[in-house]
């Protein structure tokens, strides 16, 4: 319990977020996509945290940004989960020619400059959301596949699993009974790993105006706010610049260093990929 | 070696392939694009004959492999296609924007580099700040790097009055001398490279720390002790001498991740390097442009990759 402090708080101030913003969606009368005020006025009684240029309340719209991210994040990362282990799985365990090909494709994946391919593909294949949250998926398995191809070859050299092989257990029973189990944990931290890079990635692309112009997103908050005219020279940058970029840090770090502590702790967690497959 | 090789080129064959065949796998065709959406009032379209001339003229009547082997030939000869918003050869506008980018990166890599080797031999020297330093870094490099640029920027740059908000340099300013340009410039690089510095610092910090604590342990400081030798000295030259492969490594593998920073920092500063480029090429859809930028990135990546990857196998050789 003790040495676990560091998941509890950082866990802890994720379901605060969660539940501060949930407030902020059900618990606030004023609609997140329409003007309900004055413009650009200060957090105050009408209005908790105030509101943009167009008069739309500033509380609400974090809230929607927070829940749309969240999903984005949990989608990629489940998508990535599923598609890592898969591909690592393959790479470890299939006979020769195959394993050589995905650890190629793994190897492509991993070598790509991430952000430039975003770009590119946000700007052919148009901006739903949907559409986003696939293309962030599939540029960013290739870690959990290296990760996963070296724990499952790991797991497949050790007497145990070579012994039950030689009492004829089949491929498909020695990747349920032995091997699945001890990768499952390392990929699901890294798909949470995954989730914040989403988070970011979905983020970078909307501040970059690829994101979906319609959907309430903290990057596109970031954008919009840091592009109005005379956002220097007033205050306005304190209740509408300064939430979305604190929010989002404040996500992607409890996120992220959730992650990285998780997988510190993981049990027989494998060392990068120096093990030799050829058990 | 010839493996790894082999598969570096292939990384950039798969790329450039990619890059290729992107905009002939999208929906729609861009000659009726173009004839559609020419004005508000004009809804004329191009008549059948006009449209072959059109497909003739771009050579998108050939068939694939032979777009492909002019394509090849044609990007090799250094001919990138033509911006459509720039109007300008993709090539020549990238060669205008590349040296601030390039500069950015040099800067903040050196820079994090030695700022990182500096924090790692304090906390070999010293448990306290072992203590403190790696849990500050952890936080620091999982923070976006234009996150940090857009606080520099509101909380730093604004209330200052003397810090330029954005752009390379004072637009018509006249420079007595070469002394008062450098500092012009290195006074509106200033915040891109912080923010780009904050975030890579930890990255080598935590190789370098990692090396070294590799290295302290090796018999042969024991031996440098034993002789005598000064602390300072033992450090230098034994340790960090040492300790340098991976630390190298480290900065060319992580380039990836640099350069994605760095382009967004760019935007940040309204900095005219290739980042602002990239998004000028968003928002007007030049898709020319765009290639031109993610196939220079890509090469730029792959090459880095290949450079850290060739460290770490001679280390592992030697």
């Amino acid at each position: 319990m003790r040495k676990n402090w560091p998941a509890f708080v950082l866990g802890g101030m994720l379901a605060a977020l969660a539940v501060f913003f949930a407030l902020g969606l059900w618990a606030n009368p004023r609609p997140a996509d329409l003007p309900s005020g004055d413009s650009l006025q200060p957090p105050g009684a009408g209005h908790l945290l105030g509101t943009d240029n167009l008069g739309v309340d500033i509380y609400a719209q974090l809230s929607g940004g927070f829940f749309s991210s969240m999903a984005l994040g949990l989608v990629c990362a489940a998508g990535a989960f599923v598609l890592g282990t898969a591909a690592g799985m393959a790479a470890a365990l299939a006979p020769g020619g195959a394993a050589a090909a995905v650890d190629l494709v793994i190897h492509l994946f991993l070598a790509m400059p991430q952000l430039p391919v975003l770009v590119v593909l946000g700007a052919f294949f148009g901006q739903s959301r949907a559409v986003l949250a696939l293309i962030i998926t599939l540029f960013s398995w290739a870690p959990i596949a290296k990760q996963v191809r070296a724990a499952a070859a790991a797991v497949r050299g050790r007497m145990y699993v070579r012994l039950a092989a030689r009492y004829g257990g089949g491929l498909w029973y020695i990747l349920r009974a032995h091997i699945l189990p001890e990768v499952l944990g390392l990929a699901a931290v890294n798909g949470l790993g995954v989730c914040g890079r989403a988070i970011l990635q979905e983020s970078s692309l909307a501040y970059l105006g690829l994101g979906d112009p319609l959907a309430r997103s903290w990057g596109l908050m970031i954008s919009k706010a840091s592009r109005f005219s005379g956002i220097y020279f007033t205050d306005y940058w304190l209740w509408w610049l300064l939430p979305p970029v604190l929010a989002l840090l404040c996500t992607l770090l409890c996120v992220r260093l959730l992650a990285r502590w998780l997988e510190r702790r993981l049990p027989g967690r494998a060392t990068g990929g120096k093990q030799d497959g050829a058990a | 070696m010839k493996r790894r090789a082999l598969l570096f080129a292939a990384t950039l064959v798969a790329l450039y392939l990619f890059n290729f065949f992107l905009p002939r796998l999208m929906p729609g065709d861009p000659l009726q694009y173009s004839s559609a959406v020419g004005g508000e009032e004009m809804d004329a379209a191009y008549t059948a004959e006009q449209l072959e001339q059109l497909r003739e003229w771009y050579g998108l009547d050939k068939p694939l492999a032979q777009q492909f082997r002019d394509t090849v030939s044609r990007n090799l000869r250094g001919d990138w296609g033509y911006s459509i918003h720039y109007h300008m050869p993709v090539a020549e506008v990238l060669a205008q924007r590349l040296p601030w980018t390039a500069g950015l990166m040099a800067v903040s890599l050196a820079a994090s580099l030695a700022a990182g080797v500096a924090l790692a031999l304090w906390c070999v020297r010293s448990e306290r700040a072992d203590r403190v330093l790696p849990a500050a870094a952890s936080l620091l490099c999982e923070t976006p790097p234009y996150l940090i640029g857009l606080l520099l920027l509101f909380c730093v740059a604004a209330p200052s009055g003397w810090l330029p908000l954005g752009g390379g340099e004072t637009a018509f300013a006249v420079y007595t001398g070469p002394v008062q340009r450098l500092a012009d410039l290195a006074l509106h690089a200033l915040l891109p490279t912080v923010s780009l510095w904050l975030v890579m610092t930890p990255g080598f910090f935590f190789t370098a720390r990692a090396s070294c604590l590799a290295v302290a342990s090796r018999p042969y400081l024991t031996g440098a002790r034993a002789k005598g030798l000064a602390e300072g000295r033992i450090r230098r030259v034994y340790l960090l001498r040492n300790a340098a492969p991976p630390i190298i490594a480290r900065a060319f593998l992580g380039l990836g991740q640099a350069l994605g920073g760095a382009l967004l920092v760019e935007n940040v500063f309204g900095y005219p390097g290739v980042g602002t480029v990239m998004r000028e090429a968003v928002r007007y859809r030049d898709y020319p442009m765009l290639q031109g930028v993610f196939g220079l990135s890509a090469l730029l990546m792959v090459c880095s990759l290949a450079a850290g990857d060739w460290i770490n196998r001679k280390r592992g050789a030697a």
